[in-house]
């Protein structure tokens, strides 16, 4: 009774739950979550936090390298999009973007139907050689295909020949620098989607399809009725993390074509390679990487969205 | 049936070669001139299969003469280690703190880890490069070690806090506390003994995106001393000497085959931990 009659009325109302626990009780109580999640933070703050604000800062100044600059409001931004080179660099990687993205998605979803047909050893060694592409350093895949493409010595030239036809300059006349980059993209990236796709594939429980053809369903039928549904998730996760990932793809497209020939393919990545290292201003380019930016980071907020409580992250 | 059941089994195949061939030929064309004399390389003669007779090692003997390619793939395997581990000691607790521990802020950390993975690093370099600048840290080696542990870290966190989810049950640490350990001691000799695999695939999966990275060491380093491989073989494109394609393409091979290879056989181990749900 004695013992009672010590406690006070907060701790009886929190122990049977009726106050909440204040926020120092929870970061006391939780100090080893914040020991472990130091050296994260402050790693992210070095090189990522801070270096966002310091951008984004910067585009409301005339900062070249090793210049500290003047504040001038937003004249970056006015000459951002009075600039054609902008503009049309702007125009061609939305369009860079949302046809490796859904070529690669859709690949990727056949290559993975495909291979989930396959016994366990076939499937094996069959995904290692289809998915191989991705695991091509980037400014490879750009030699890769200069090489595969190139006019004299190319693969591509040699089978226009055994046609005996002129290989046309797939990586400068007409409409073929753009197709070249966005099938050499597809090729580097499509077993991403392959990747993730497969894994959701092959967590669809067996006996649902089993259930689905007992009650008469063709295959057909159980691919749109059992497959389907399950695949939604992965594939806002797929369009959102490649949508920003292509925006954001730099030493391919570098390699392969630099923007060229003159600024035929120029995109928004190496726009702002070339305005930050080769003209050295840096206000401007972080400027024109806005852009890049404001387009990721919809993508990512996609991304957000679907993953939501689930955390289940996909990489 | 029967035949419905062949048809669907020879269009099965006919998609798979279709794949393979899409994947492989541009590979091949490649491996193909790494093996010729630089003027069967380039020779009209020679056939999409070369005669057995024509080919030859030559160009992966030569590779170490005509280019530092010593000191460039040295500097790749110095840099590539060196971020592993570096970002390795900063992932492992903060995966372990994202899926484990409560505390607040996490949920606002979390996210903005998301948002640091899809973000274009090409506009990061700029503010990067002026803090490299000032503190003295272009064209070194460790600059470029730094920039490339932190662009590891997200990749590294997402793999292990994946890991720590799924893989290992909970209870496991709920024991470790009944018998006396605190949180940090249960981590340190229960938690991350059992997580030793998984440590492993992340440090190759850093190890090879650290190899691949093109983007940091090329806007970090001029001089040709802290050259990686992979901005190497970008310069010797771009550079106006006589271009020996074979040899050329050699190295382009010696560059690509590590990171393939690894990852081609590991895939059956941990190739669902890098994409798709980890763990």
């Amino acid at each position: 009774m004695a013992q009672k009659q010590g406690r006070s009325r907060e701790e009886i109302r929190e122990q049977y739950g009726l106050d909440e626990r204040t926020l120092t009780d929870r970061l006391r109580q939780n100090w080893t979550g914040y020991v472990f999640i130091v050296p994260t933070f402050v790693a992210f703050t070095a090189l990522f936090y801070y270096p966002m604000l310091r951008g984004i800062t910067m585009t409301l100044t005339d900062t070249r390298l090793g210049e500290p600059g003047q504040f001038i409001g937003l004249a970056n931004y006015q000459w951002l999009v009075t600039n054609d080179l902008f503009v049309y660099a702007f125009g061609w990687s939305i369009l860079f973007v949302a046809g490796t993205t859904f070529l690669q998605l859709g690949l990727g979803l056949v290559a993975a139907l495909l291979l989930n047909e396959l016994g366990d050893a076939a499937k094996d060694w069959i995904g290692a050689v289809i998915m191989s592409p991705y695991f091509a350093a980037p400014l490879a895949g750009g030699v890769i295909w200069m090489w595969f493409l190139d006019n004299s010595f190319g693969f591509a030239a040699k089978a226009f020949a055994l046609f005996g036809a002129d290989a046309p300059a797939f990586l400068a006349t007409g409409i073929w620098p753009f197709v070249s980059l966005i099938v050499a993209q597809t090729w580097h990236d499509y077993a991403y989607s392959a990747i993730i796709y497969a894994a959701a594939i092959a967590s669809i429980p067996s006996e649902q399809y089993e259930a689905a053809a007992q009650s008469g369903a063709n295959r057909l039928q159980r691919f749109r009725d059992v497959t389907v549904p399950r695949l939604l998730i992965p594939t806002i996760v797929i369009l959102s993390l490649r949508t920003a990932w292509n925006i954001a793809e730099f030493s391919q497209p570098f390699a392969l074509t630099g923007g060229g020939p003159g600024t035929k393919t120029m995109l928004l990545s190496i726009l702002t390679y070339r305005v930050a290292f080769v003209n050295n201003n840096f206000a401007r380019a972080y400027t024109v990487g806005m852009a890049m930016v404001l387009l990721s980071m919809t993508a990512a907020v996609v991304y957000v969205k679907a993953i939501n409580e689930e955390e289940n992250l996909y990489v | 049936m029967l035949n419905d059941n062949r048809r669907s089994r020879a269009l099965l195949y006919a998609g798979i070669v279709a794949f393979a061939l899409f994947a492989i030929v541009p590979y091949y064309w490649v491996i193909r001139t790494s093996f010729l004399t630089n003027i069967a390389a380039i020779s009209p003669d020679t056939g999409f299969i070369p005669a057995f007779g024509k080919l030859t090692l030559e160009s992966y003997t030569q590779i170490w003469d005509r280019f530092a390619f010593v000191t460039f793939f040295r500097n790749s395997i110095i840099v590539s280690v060196a971020a592993t581990i570096i970002s390795l000691f900063f992932a492992i607790p903060g995966a372990y703190a994202f899926a484990r521990l409560d505390f607040p802020g996490r949920k606002a950390l979390f996210y903005t880890a998301v948002f640091t993975i899809m973000f274009p690093w090409i506009v990061l370099t700029i503010p990067v490069y002026e803090v490299f600048y000032f503190l003295d840290m272009v064209n070194t080696l460790v600059g470029v070690i730094v920039a490339l542990s932190i662009f590891v870290l997200p990749q590294n966190i997402w793999l292990l806090q994946g890991f720590f989810r799924q893989g290992i049950p909970e209870n496991i640490e709920e024991a470790a506390l009944i018998d006396g350990h605190n949180e940090l001691t249960a981590f340190l000799r229960i938690v991350l003994p059992l997580s030793l695999p998984a440590v492993a695939a992340a440090a190759l999966f850093a190890f090879l995106t650290a190899w691949n990275n093109f983007l940091w060491v090329f806007v970090l380093t001029t001089d040709e001393e802290v050259r990686t491989a992979t901005v190497a073989i970008y310069y010797i494109l771009g550079s106006d000497v006589l271009r020996e394609w074979n040899v050329l393409m050699a190295s382009l091979v010696l560059l690509v085959a590590p990171p393939v290879i690894f990852y081609g056989l590991s895939r059956r181990y941990v190739g669902e931990g890098l994409g798709g749900t980890p763990g």
